[in-house]
Parts: C-alpha cells; structure tokens; sequence
C-alpha cells in the first residue's frame, strides 16, 4: 500500500514541532449500495472512499488532518502544518515497525465469496423477490423498500511506536422494510440483517421470510391503537432489544466521556451500577459478526470485556488517548467511520449476558404492562445519562398474557435508573446489528440480550 | 490531476465507449476547526477531501459511481460502475440537463475569511470557554466548545455542455455546557453561523447556552394528558427537517406522503406560511443552482394554509409534467440526486415571545426534543419524543419539567397552530435543508411522565 521508508518520513515530520505520537490511517474501501422501491430498481451506486488521516498527540491535544491526495509533498507539507499546532517538543522517536498483517490468512473475520465477485442481477434478482414476498403477504402491503450494502475496507495503521497493521474488512447489510396503508395510516416494518463477511452470508439468511416478517409487523401495527403512556413495567424482547443497554449505559461507559468528568458513571468502578441481575459485555471478537473486529482503527487487537458483572461496574472502554488520562489500558474498541475522523473509545457487540429467568415467566409475573418486541433506534445525552427509544412493535400485557397490539411508543429514562430497576433477565441472548453514530462518525455495531423486564420506566404514548 | 484534467479524460474516455449523455460532479471542501477544554486546545483538525461523482444514462437506463481520487485509475474504475450498474437500473425518464439561461448571484463567499489565522480562532474559542465558565457557579464545566471554517467548491459539467462552479465558506462556533444544580444536571447547546467572525458576539453566544442549561434545572411534576403548548423555534426546527419529507413531489410520486394530491387545498392553520428560499441573503442553504444544474429561485409552498406546491427535481418533474423548481439536491457528491429544501423559512408572525407565552397561558413550552431519527414517522406524521420544557401557569414561566414525552401527529399540529412568534431562528443545514423558523403556540399535544 505505502512504502515504510515515506511513512517513516511523514511520521517524523509530524512530530517535527512537537508532540509525543504520531499515526497515519490509509483507507481504500470500495462500496456498492442498491436500492429497490416496490421491486423495481431506484438508486444503484459504486464507489471509492480512499484518503489519509494523521493523528498527532501532544499533551492533551488531539491534531488531526485528514486528505485524499495521497502524494508525498502534499503529505509532507500537512505533516509540517499540523506539527505547528502541538504545543511543545517532547522529543519523541519512531520506533522501528513491526510488521501485521490482518488481511489474508490471520483474518479471524474471513470473507468467503468477495463482493466483487458477484453479479448485480444476483443482487437484484433477491432485492425483486424480497419484495415480491412483502407484497403477497397481504394486500395493506403499500410499498416495499429493498436495500443491499456492500464495502471492502483496506486500511494501514501505522505509527510512531512502531505500529504497522494492516487489515481488510468486508461487511454486508441488507435492508427491508414493508409499508403497511389504510386510507388515513402508513406503518412501517423493518429488519436490517448484517454481517462482517462476504456475500455468503445471502446463502445463511432468508430475505423473503425477513421481508415477510416486515410486512407481518407493519399490517399488525396498522391495525394497532395509541399506546397509553405513564409509568408502567416495560418487557423488551431479545435481539435488538438490546439497544436500551447500549443507550442507557454503553454510551456512558466510553472514556471520552468519563476522562471529561461527563458520564454519570465517573468514579464508579467497582461499585453496584446494575440490578444484580445485569452482567454486560463488549466483545470485539465474535467470529464475522457485524460488529467485530481484527484490530480497532488504532491498531489494538479486538478483545472480549466485560463492562459489568452481575451489576457491579467492572470496565469502561477505552481507547488509547483517553486511556491516558485515565490511566487505563486500551480495551481495543477505539474505532471510526473512516479516514476523515479521529478515532475514539466505541462499542463492537455490546451485550447484556443471559440470565436464569424464563421468557414465559417474565410475562406470565407481568399484570400490567408492555411488551416491546421489536424496538426502533435511540439516543442518549452521556452527560445527564437521559436516553429515549422508539419501541416499532409493541403489545399491552394484561393478567399475564401479551394482548393487543399499540403503536407510538415511546420509551425515556435515565440509565443509572433502569439499570437498577432491571429485575428479570431470561436465557433466550440473540444479537442484532445496527450503525451507531457518535463523534467519530458512524460505526458498525451489535446491540443485544435475552429478553429482559425494566419494572418502573416512563412510557410516552397517546393513549 | 486538477479536475479540468479529469474532467477532459472523462468525458474523452465515455464518448470512446460510446456514451454520450453523462454529467460529472465535483465537489471540494476544506475545514479547520478547533476546540478548546479547560482553557487549552482539545482537538485541532485541518482538512480538505472530496472528490468526483459520474453518472451516465446508457440505453436509458441511468448509472452512478463516484470516487475520492482523481487519477487515471478512477476514471475506468467509473467508467466500468456506470456501465454496469446501468445494466440492472430501471427506465425512469432521467435526463441530462441543458441549462438555464440566467443564473442568479449568491453572495455565499467572503474572501476575507480566510485572513483569520488559527491564533485568532484559538483565541476566539478560549474565550468563549472562559465566558460560559464564568457565567453562573451552577454551569459545572464546558463539554464542547469549538471553532471553525469551511470552504465548499462545487463544478458541475455535461455532456450537454453546461458548465457551472461555485464557491462558498463560513465560519462556525458551537458551545455546549453542563450545569448542575443538587442531583439534577442539564446540557445546554448554542450553535452560531456567519460568513465573517467580525460581527460575533462571542459572550452572547455562550449566554445563551448557559441560560438554556439553567433554565431545565429543577423538576416540576406535570400531569398527563392533552395541552396547549409552545414549541420553541429551535424544536419547531427540529419538527419540521424531521418531517419536511411530505412535502417532496417524490414522495407523492412514490405514495409515501399523506399530503398526495392536495395541491390548492387547505392544509394547515391560515397562521402558516411556508417558503423555500435559496436566494435568502445569509441563509445557511443559499445557493445559485442545485446539484443538476438547474437555476434556483424562491417559491411559496404553503400559503395561509394553503398547500401551493410541492418541491421537484428534473426526474419527479418530468412526471408531473411541469418544470423542477430547482430542488434536485445530492447530500454529497457520493450520493445520487434526491430531492431537498434550500432555506425553508416559515414566515414569522408579529407578537413578541413573551407575549406568545401569555396567549399560551397554561400549558409547557418545549425548549427541546431527542429522539427525533427514531421516535417520529416521517410518513404518517406521527411522533412520540422525550422532550425539555417549562411549565407556564397564568401567563408566567414557571420551573422545568422533568422527563416528559410528549406526542402527536405532524399534520394535526400544522392544522392546529394557533399563534406565530416574531423570533426567527436559523436551524442548522442538513441534508434536507435549513430550516428557518419562529415559535409556535399548538393546542392539543399529548404529554405523558
């Protein structure tokens, strides 16, 4: 990719007028995206992200440029403009490198069948017929929206203590979704499958039974009434249920926060910040799955942490930078969307780990309630901990039996508070991918859990 | 390769294939931005990246491709994109654009911006630390404080001929602050963008943020039910890019917006009027043409309540059988193009703020929303959000509320605007534009706790 003697170069300059570290990341992702409105294509495009960032510290500075004219002088001369912004010189050297290598036969994520291998009328014969499923599953079925993505990420990771990694990274997602209409409603069903391999993993799946299971939510919620809101016990399924403990708390955990003394989880380490019931895990390593990772965009090796073991807060997670300041190791999870950002401490496949409860009796215990059995995105503000979630499809529980089907609700809490109030975790653990944005761009990552109970926590609804 | 160059291989390289509609796309910015805690630079970030989008309508059947480099290498790699992504797209009535014949001036480009120096900037965003530090004991520390520039070039050229370029910058600043107050904390943002750093008043910029952090601390119970309430211009900004959608003629086109076939039809209060503004001077989406080379002018969507038009690209227009009103925008040139807004201004009504509130006189006022990307349809209207707000009782502004949601439907609640405030307020550009906009007094909104 890049010669070491002209990294070597563009390092050292870089640190030139000061600084202790310097790093580059080169990026060559090729990416394919298409796109199908009611079976019939809408938007097909190919595309080459390719460009260089470096990264400088001094002291408690971050100094960042990024570019995608990758010639030496243009390099030198950021290299140079970017050294005069660390404040003094530290007399830091460049180690010798030490060569890895992630991208052929180390690679622990393999991509079997490259998407450059395939024909797009394969694509977009299974886009045609995913919708085709959709659509015969009922005839409220109003539209269907099909998507297939593709990258394959080449990167170098290099830096002045002597880190040469380079690593290749595959991912593919699919997208289906299902509108469901009545004369004065539209409602919308959703799965996002994905996986950190090659387009095998169309021959693992089925999206016609997904796109059918799309249009089964959609019709269900059409049909649905208002949710009622007020304070309630909330059952959250499986899967990509887990998406209120990345809310509610991963977020929080992340060292660029907690090093700015703004997560309320600062100085907690060792201290009960769960229900008893909460064990959690961040785990870079999982074999192809959407989150994983060889290496963090820093160049750590992906590791397996536990976050919290039954409710006692045990790691944060923590990237180099910030590990710094707190006096922590990398926990191999410091990652961003791409050259154009500097990377920080996120999550890989965060997960609340299974419990003893059976699903049957969660609901069963449950008198009055809801049952959230596929939720939407969320959000969180780390500092005052205040999350929300949207809950796609969602059931009233009544005397122990999930009921009829309500829409439009929504769920808000701060995490210190449902961590706590956690009390039933059963054994079904599936994971789900989805895209989590924070400040180093939009990151892969898996959200999951067993099926849980919150017993106290504010529903908003119209009911 | 300077994109003259490129642009001369390109075009040479598609005619040899035997292409003869395309267009290129080129687009060029630069960014510096710095940001400051505790009184010394956090982070300093220097950049310039972009890159070039081909689209090319072959037996036709429209291809895109894009890339980040411009070299020999990425003109075949285009070349062989197009040509097959062609190949599985669909006929639908895409065509290259032949121009207009006058293009209005924007003035989007101050020269001068460029003689700020980074110690200026530095300088400008310590001191705005500092003023939002010294504010009130209760704001606790400044989780985000940064300055910025950025420069845009955007070249545009066919195989129609049509050739087009413009430049534009400005400058930027963004203060978030932390205040504390017992065991309740509270964050308060204020964003402000210019095209020259000279007419900024820095300690204002950091008031305002620190006034809208202590203003949520405290925690009023609120009881559950229908109200009245005030939604502040900057969350009626945030309402209307989440919902903006309906009002894209694709969207009709496509049976994904409730406002289909409604044309001429009373919509909303006669409080509301809505435009689309891209020769606004100082507006943040202020531009000459849009991304298909089609020349920009203002036009009225909702008047007194009325729906008056939609907003069209060449493709949707070409369905309806009427001319693009010059909204074909892409979100970048990685993206093909879509439809979007320029500066959507809703119209300001003539009572102050303050007396808006006392027109409201029980009720909340919602400062702020989240959960906006998953809590709200874009297509059905409706929303269920956590929101911030104050709680107003006989015309006065009482404590915040804690932890509310509140909910209901887009369109009920352009029908249900009662009164117009005089306090514009510029959102932030997204890719579906910026939204300008006052506050609105509604009745019947759903709060829950």
């Amino acid at each position: 990719m890049f010669e070491k003697q002209k990294v070597y170069d563009i390092l050292s300059e870089a640190l030139s007028f000061g600084g202790d570290f310097s790093e580059i990341f080169i990026e060559y992702n090729k990416k394919n995206n298409i796109s199908f409105i009611n079976g019939k294509a809408d938007k097909i495009i190919s595309g080459f992200d390719y460009g260089l960032g470096l990264r400088i510290f001094s002291g408690e500075r971050i100094i960042y440029s990024y570019t995608n004219d990758l010639s030496y002088d243009h390099l030198m001369k950021m290299a140079r403009e970017a050294s005069l912004a660390a404040d003094k010189n530290d007399g830091a050297v460049i180690n010798d490198f030490v060569e890895k290598d992630y991208s052929g036969d180390s690679n622990r994520h393999k991509a079997l069948i490259m998407p450059s291998d395939v024909e797009r009328q394969v694509i977009a014969d299974m886009l045609f017929d995913a919708s085709n499923s959709a659509f015969k599953y009922s005839n409220l079925i109003s539209q269907t929206n099909m998507g297939y993505f593709d990258s394959t990420q080449e990167v170098l990771i290099a830096n002045s203590r002597g880190l040469w990694s380079r690593d290749k990274r595959v991912r593919t997602r699919a997208f289906i979704s299902a509108v469901a209409s009545s004369k004065t409603e539209k409602q919308r069903g959703y799965l996002g499958p994905g996986a950190l391999k090659g387009l095998e993993f169309y021959d693992e799946i089925d999206l016609n039974e997904m796109a059918e299971e799309a249009a089964r939510s959609a019709v269900t919620m059409l049909k649905a009434d208002f949710c009622p809101g007020g304070k309630m016990p909330v059952v959250i399924d499986n899967g990509f249920g887990g998406v209120i403990f990345h809310e509610a708390c991963g977020h929080s955990l992340e060292a660029a926060a907690i090093a700015k003394n703004a997560s309320v989880f600062c100085d907690k380490l060792g201290e009960q910040i769960a229900s008893e019931k909460v064990t959690a895990v961040d785990d870079g390593t999982i074999q192809n799955e959407w989150g994983s990772i060889n290496v963090d965009d820093e160049g750590a090796e992906g590791r397996k942490n536990v976050l919290i073991e039954n409710g006692i807060l045990k790691s944060y997670i923590v990237d180099q930078f910030n590990g710094k300041k707190l006096n922590m190791g990398s926990t191999g999870s410091s990652r961003r969307e791409s050259y154009k950002f500097a990377p920080v401490s996120r999550m890989t496949n965060t997960y609340i780990e299974r419990g003893e409860d059976k699903a049957e009796d969660i609901i069963s215990s449950t008198d009055y309630g809801i049952y959230a059995k596929y939720m939407g995105g969320g959000s969180v503000n780390p500092v005052t901990g205040e999350f929300n979630f949207a809950v796609n499809e969602a059931y009233m529980i009544r005397n122990g039996k999930i009921a009829e089907p309500v829409r439009g609700a929504t769920i808000i809490g701060k995490g210190a508070e449902a961590l706590m109030n956690i009390d039933m975790v059963s054994d079904n653990l599936r994971l789900a991918p989805g895209m989590c944005g924070a400040s180093s761009g939009s990151v892969p990552v898996d959200v999951g859990q067993p099926m849980i109970r919150v017993n106290n926590i504010t529903v908003g609804g119209r009911g | 390769m300077n994109i003259k160059e490129f642009k001369k291989i390109i075009f040479k390289e598609a005619e040899k294939h035997g292409i003869t509609e395309f267009e290129l796309f080129y687009q060029m910015d630069k960014n510096f931005k710095v940001s400051v805690f505790q009184g010394e630079i956090e982070k300093y970030y220097n950049n310039s990246s972009g890159g070039v989008s081909f689209k090319a309508i072959i037996k036709g059947k429209t291809g895109y491709a894009y890339s980040e480099r411009l070299d020999r290498e990425s003109v075949d790699f285009l070349l062989e994109s197009v040509i097959k992504n062609s190949e599985i797209a669909n006929d639908e009535g895409e065509y290259i654009y032949q121009g207009d014949e006058y293009y209005p001036e924007v003035n989007v480009f101050n020269e001068r911006l460029d003689n700020y120096d980074p110690n200026f900037k530095i300088k400008l965003c310590k001191d705005i630390e500092k003023a939002a530090l010294s504010y009130d004991k209760r704001i606790i520390s400044v989780k985000s404080c940064f300055v910025g520039t950025n420069e845009s070039e955007t070249y545009i050229a066919n195989s129609e001929n049509l050739e087009l370029f413009q430049k534009s910058n400005y400058a930027s600043v963004y203060v978030l602050v932390t205040a504390e107050d017992g065991n309740i904390r509270k964050t308060g943002g204020e964003f402000w963008r210019g095209m020259d750093f000279g007419p900024i008043n820095y300690v204002k910029i950091a008031e305002n943020a620190c006034r809208k952090a202590l203003s949520l601390l405290g925690s009023e119970p609120v009881e559950k039910g229908e109200m009245n309430i005030i939604f502040k211009n900057e969350a009626f900004a945030d309402i209307l890019t989440t919902f903006m959608d309906c009002f894209f003629a694709e969207n009709c086109q496509r049976g994904l917006s409730l406002l289909k076939g409604k044309v001429g039809e009373r919509i909303a209060s006669e409080r509301v009027t809505i435009k689309d503004m891209p020769l606004f001077e100082g507006g943040f989406a202020t531009r000459g043409f849009d991304s298909e080379g089609v020349a920009s002018y203002n036009k009225t969507v909702i008047e007194n309540g009325k729906l008056n038009t939609f907003l069209y690209n060449l493709k949707s227009a070409a369905k309806d059988n009427i001319k693009s009103t010059g909204n074909g925008f892409k979100a970048s040139f990685k993206s093909a193009s879509s439809t979007a807004a320029t500066n959507f201004v809703f119209e300001k009504g003539e009572i102050s703020f303050d007396e808006l509130i006392y027109k409201l006189y029980d009720g909340l006022i919602i400062t702020g929303l989240s959960g906006l990307h998953s809590g709200a349809e874009p297509i059905s209207g409706n929303f269920s959000l956590a929101a911030d707000g104050l709680l107003v009782k006989g015309g006065k502004v009482l404590e915040p509320v804690e932890q509310i949601t509140i909910s209901g439907n887009f369109f009920d609640v352009l029908k249900n605007i009662l009164n117009v405030s005089d306090d514009l307020y510029f959102g932030m550009e997204t890719s579906k534009g910026a939204v300008v906009c006052p506050s609105v007094l509604v009745k019947n909104i759903n709060v829950a706790s």
